[in-house]
């Protein structure tokens, strides 16, 4: 063995210089690779890149599609048809009636959550006295509540609406809570050695501490809300965007599924979208 | 000085649950407005005990735990290479990321039609649709951790000569790791609402199924029970987590 690597060792004249060719070739590979990588980082290469991400997409659906299986998958242009022949009213009151499901349920856990939280942030008796209810009722998953919040709601449209206000409520509660724990303790002094009252500090100090993070939860809650009442929908089966797809499913109207699916996302995104911008304008000064 | 200060009052606390106890119990004994149709606190507690020591519970908790536990171990194992590769390189995340994006606003319970129908069978079925709750948590706080690591740690690395591979073990790796952690914990959150759903529309059994069977049979105390067995494994799992979490990443303070 220690002949043969010696022997290896030894320079031999033909070697050297293939060797040489080899490592020429590879440098230029590099240069050719580094000027790839170097390209991908200008703005046409970025665009480049995003959209063969969006195209790899669609061709990785046609492969999985086209696949033979006991029930085919709806091509991209099974569902583009499907999505063209909808019946466009009754489709947008759908969209509207989950939107308004998802809003009221939403606003009414900001109105009872956001006070909540601060009182709980602030004040030690609620701390102690309301905190650990809440964190006892939060690992239950709020779709385990459908079963009970169909015997307790007279209509099926309270439940979905609890369910969607359920959803939002623990996010935004946990979110103030931090919010005013977050809140630097040099803004409480300086405000107080400024003289202001204790309303003042509250609105003009407190609350403008805290509002990043409660719209952190506000964020949080609405993609959860919509969770919610996909979830109640195809549960209860009474309209709305969740409604409609688990009636395709139902109804063996299968590339009806996945327009069900992309207008719920669509409807979802639109929604995070609202919160955000609002959030850009009632905190400017902080970027979101 | 801190804001309402930290001190804890543990009678304070008990008597916080024991009136939660006690307001249910009165509403639904008063029969208050509908609360009538509620279960009370002493049919939940029998049928819990009936539950707990039968047969029936130790499959159904078998059965949710395996599926959850299958769904956030793939979701984990792809979520977090994944993301660590998109937050780390420029061009790669470029071409993934608007991928994920496409797919992330839709709510891992739209997809219970489409995974219970293309799936061979329910099993899989749920357990992706669960995968799918899990994945975007795990790979967006996975993302968000390697662009939060400190640029000069990355400079320092390349100082001293370290190669690629070093540092992605040593800079990304760790320096995503707090952010991965709080990623598999919502990750959990989520698995088990995805679950939850999945099995009270789709499954055969697991403790979802469980919930939804004993409204259809009218056990209504069963269902509290279900919620409460549901509630506890959630929270041991989260806590699991974050034990998991401290042990792995000792300096930073959670």
């Amino acid at each position: 063995v220690a002949k043969n690597i010696e022997g290896a060792m030894t320079a031999n004249p033909d070697r050297v210089a293939a060797r040489e060719r080899l490592a020429a070739g590879d440098r230029s590979d590099r240069r050719r690779l580094r000027q790839a990588i170097r390209w991908c980082e200008t703005s046409a290469g970025v665009i480049a890149l995003q959209i063969s991400s969006v195209v790899g997409f669609v061709i990785l659906w046609v492969i999985v599609a086209e696949m033979p299986r006991a029930i085919q998958i709806p091509t991209p242009a099974d569902v583009l048809a499907s999505a063209v022949s909808l019946d466009f009213p009754k489709f947008l009151r759908d969209c509207w009636l989950s939107f308004y499901r998802v809003g009221l349920g939403f606003l009414i856990a900001a109105a009872i959550g956001i006070p909540l939280g601060i009182c709980i942030g602030y004040s030690y008796l609620a701390r102690n006295l309301l905190f650990p209810t809440v964190e006892v009722l939060r690992p239950i998953p709020p779709i385990a509540w459908i079963p009970l919040g169909i015997l307790f709601f007279p209509q099926v449209e309270w439940m979905i609406i609890f369910l969607t206000f359920y959803g939002a409520f623990f996010p935004i509660v946990y979110n103030t809570i931090s919010g005013v724990a977050g809140i630097p303790v040099a803004y409480i002094r300086a405000g107080k050695s400024l003289g202001a009252s204790r309303w003042t500090l509250f609105w003009q100090v407190m609350v403008p501490a805290m509002l990043p993070s409660i719209f952190t939860g506000l964020y949080i809650a609405i993609g959860i809300a919509w969770l919610m009442v996909v979830a109640g929908e195809m549960v209860a089966i009474t309209g709305g965007v969740g409604g409609m797809t688990w009636q395709a499913y139902q109804t063996t109207r299968y590339p009806l599924i996945f327009v069900g699916m992309a207008a719920i996302g669509i409807l979802g995104f639109l929604s995070s979208l609202l919160v955000r911008l609002l959030a850009k304008v009632v905190i400017r000064w902080e970027s979101v | 000085m801190k804001i309402g200060g930290r001190k804890s009052n543990l009678a304070l606390q008990l008597l916080s649950l024991v009136l939660f106890v006690a307001i249910w119990q009165a509403l639904v004994h008063f029969r208050a407005y509908r609360f009538g149709y509620i279960p009370s606190v002493p049919e939940v507690l029998r049928a819990g005990e009936a539950y707990l020591f039968s047969e029936q519970f130790v499959s159904d908790a078998i059965a949710s735990t395996t599926r959850i536990l299958a769904a956030w171990g793939t979701s984990a194992l792809i979520g977090i290479p994944l993301g660590l590769m998109i937050g780390w390189k420029r061009a790669f995340s470029n071409l993934t990321f608007p991928m994920v994006e496409l797919l992330r606003p839709i709510p891992p319970i739209a997809w219970i039609p489409a995974g219970i129908l293309f799936f061979p069978n329910t099993e899989s079925g749920v357990i992706f649709i669960c995968f799918v709750g899990s994945f975007f948590p795990i790979v967006l706080n996975t993302i968000n951790g390697v662009q939060q690591i400190d640029q000069t740690y990355f400079r320092a690395a390349h100082c001293l000569g370290a190669s690629e591979r070093r540092v992605f073990y040593d800079v990304v790796v760790r320096g995503a790791m707090p952010s991965v952690i709080v990623g598999l914990a919502v990750g959990m959150g989520i698995n088990w609402m995805a679950l939850v759903a999945a099995e009270m529309i789709a499954g055969q059994h697991g403790l979802g199924y469980m919930i939804w069977q004993s409204y259809s049979l009218a056990q209504y105390p069963l269902i509290i029970v279900g919620m409460v067995v549901i509630g506890c494994i959630g929270a041991g799992m989260s806590a699991g987590i974050r034990f998991l979490g401290r042990k792995l990443v000792p300096w930073q303070k959670t």
